[in-house]
């Protein structure tokens, strides 16, 4: 997957100018980059939600995105379980996945009742369980996250993608180094 | 020790505006003018001990609950498909605040000049449903959260469990508010429908006679009755169809 001269205004605004960048098929891409640097733009460009004002995004051919966003995105009327199995899920693969995550007694819980990094894991859970994703965009995925859980959350998205494609957005240098991954940098 | 506290303050509030009836009725001194609640009760009574009464209170609930049921249901799929249909909503907006604007009583008459007796009631009820639920869905739909639908969408997941899991779900809180709010309206615009046209076996038909014959204690009688069914009728529908997480909302 790559993007071509990818450049994106929004009212007057460049927020990305001319990128070009490659995101090589399953291996992990780390993105840094300030806050307001066009992070989750770049991401939503190549999810096809934002379209570029000109370049182009080139995706691989039968490619299945799984996503973190930036927000968590659940369903506040739904339990935890409901909305991994939302996504065409297996039941028993998101209570492991959760389980894995530390959240093995919160299947039943409803997102209202949870943490701020529960919350994410929930969301992390969901994108994991997606049934036949090649490729995974995680944009900021361990927000307020303690050093241990995202230490653990690190390791099973270690074992959990491999083959995939992942593209991680953060703020910090380390994560990408505890991926083994590429770096690009956006300003 | 707190629910005994709350009975007994009803109660009180209830001894109370008793005991304001009882008082201005004695002073008013006239059972035509203002009957007491001992002659009121005493035509209430007489009342339940006639037929006419049981089919009357059957046949108006009946009638007003298949005017509310079909003004629901066409409230919803009005909702729905204006939300969906831009082209829809400009060609039904003049009709439905036509239908919000006109005075109740405009309608019932309008109505008993096209329709038999009992259908006008219904008819009127379901018109005063219709725009209730209308706008409350349409607007709910409206408000339904972006980003869960755009996260669907990424998700690959199909339009139907979007309907059933996100849809459905944001606009059914609305709905229920709605759906109660509007359960009040139409039992009374529907009550008055039939004191106007008076159709056999009605509650309305017992108010227009009632009052025709000057029979002020079962004029009270059956606005007490009216009141009641009214009141049960809530309590029904919330117990029976709000209250259950699954096809509130159909
Ligand atoms: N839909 C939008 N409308 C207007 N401005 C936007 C929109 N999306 C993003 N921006 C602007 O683009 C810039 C980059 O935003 P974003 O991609 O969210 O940055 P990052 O994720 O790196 O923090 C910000 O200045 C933001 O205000
Ligand atoms: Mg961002």
């Amino acid at each position: 997957m790559r993007t071509e001269s990818l450049t994106k205004t929004f009212g007057g605004k460049v927020v990305l100018r001319d990128f070009t960048a490659d995101f090589p098929t399953g291996s992990v891409t780390c993105l840094l980059g300030p806050s307001g640097s066009g992070k989750t733009t770049l991401l939503r460009l190549l999810l096809g939600l934002e379209t570029p004002d000109s370049g182009r995004v080139v995706l691989d051919g039968d490619t299945i995105f799984s996503v973190v966003f930036q927000e968590d995105r659940l369903l506040p009327f739904a339990t935890v379980l409901q909305n991994i199995t939302l996504t065409g899920a297996d039941p028993g693969t998101a209570r492991d996945t959760l389980r894995q995550l530390g959240l093995g007694d919160e299947t039943d819980s409803m997102p209202g009742t949870l943490s701020g990094g529960m919350k994410r894991r929930v969301a992390l859970a969901r994108a994991l369980c997606r049934p036949g994703y090649t490729h995974l965009l995680l944009d900021e995925p361990f927000t307020g996250l303690d050093d241990d859980t995202k230490k653990s959350v690190l390791a099973l998205l270690r074992t959990q993608t491999q083959g995939k494609t992942v593209i991680l957005i953060t703020h910090n240098a380390a994560d990408a180094e505890a991926l083994g991954a590429a770096v690009v940098k956006l300003s | 020790m707190r629910m005994s506290k709350k009975v007994l303050q009803t109660l009180g509030t209830a001894v109370f505006w008793l005991a304001v009836w009882f008082g201005a009725a004695a002073a008013v001194g006239s059972e035509v003018l203002l009957p007491s609640p001992t002659q009121t009760l005493r035509a209430l009574a007489d009342l339940l001990q006639t037929a006419t009464f049981y089919k009357s209170v059957v046949f108006s609930v009946l009638r007003l609950s298949l005017g509310y049921v079909a003004g629901v249901t066409a409230g919803v799929l009005f909702g729905a498909l204006t939300y969906r249909f831009a082209a829809l909503r400009t060609l039904f907006a003049p009709l439905i605040s036509g239908v919000k604007a006109t005075p109740v009583a405009s309608f019932i008459i309008l109505l008993f000049v096209w329709f038999s007796n009992g259908t006008v009631a219904a008819v009127t009820s379901s018109l005063i449903v219709l725009p209730i639920i209308w706008s409350a869905v349409f607007t709910a739909l409206g408000e339904v959260d972006g980003q869960l639908l755009e996260m669907a969408r990424v998700f690959g997941v199909p339009k139907r469990r979007v309907l059933a899991k996100i849809v459905v779900p944001s606009v059914r809180p609305s709905f229920k508010g709605a759906a109660a709010t509007a359960m009040g309206l139409c039992w009374k615009a529907g009550i008055a429908a039939e004191v106007i046209c008076s159709p056999k076996n009605s509650i309305g038909a017992g108010l227009y006679d009632a009052k025709i014959y000057l029979d002020i204690p079962s004029l009270f009688a059956w606005t007490l009755v009216v009141v009641l069914v009214s009141v049960m009728l809530e309590k029904l529908l919330v117990k029976l169809v709000l209250r259950n997480k699954k096809g509130a909302a159909k």
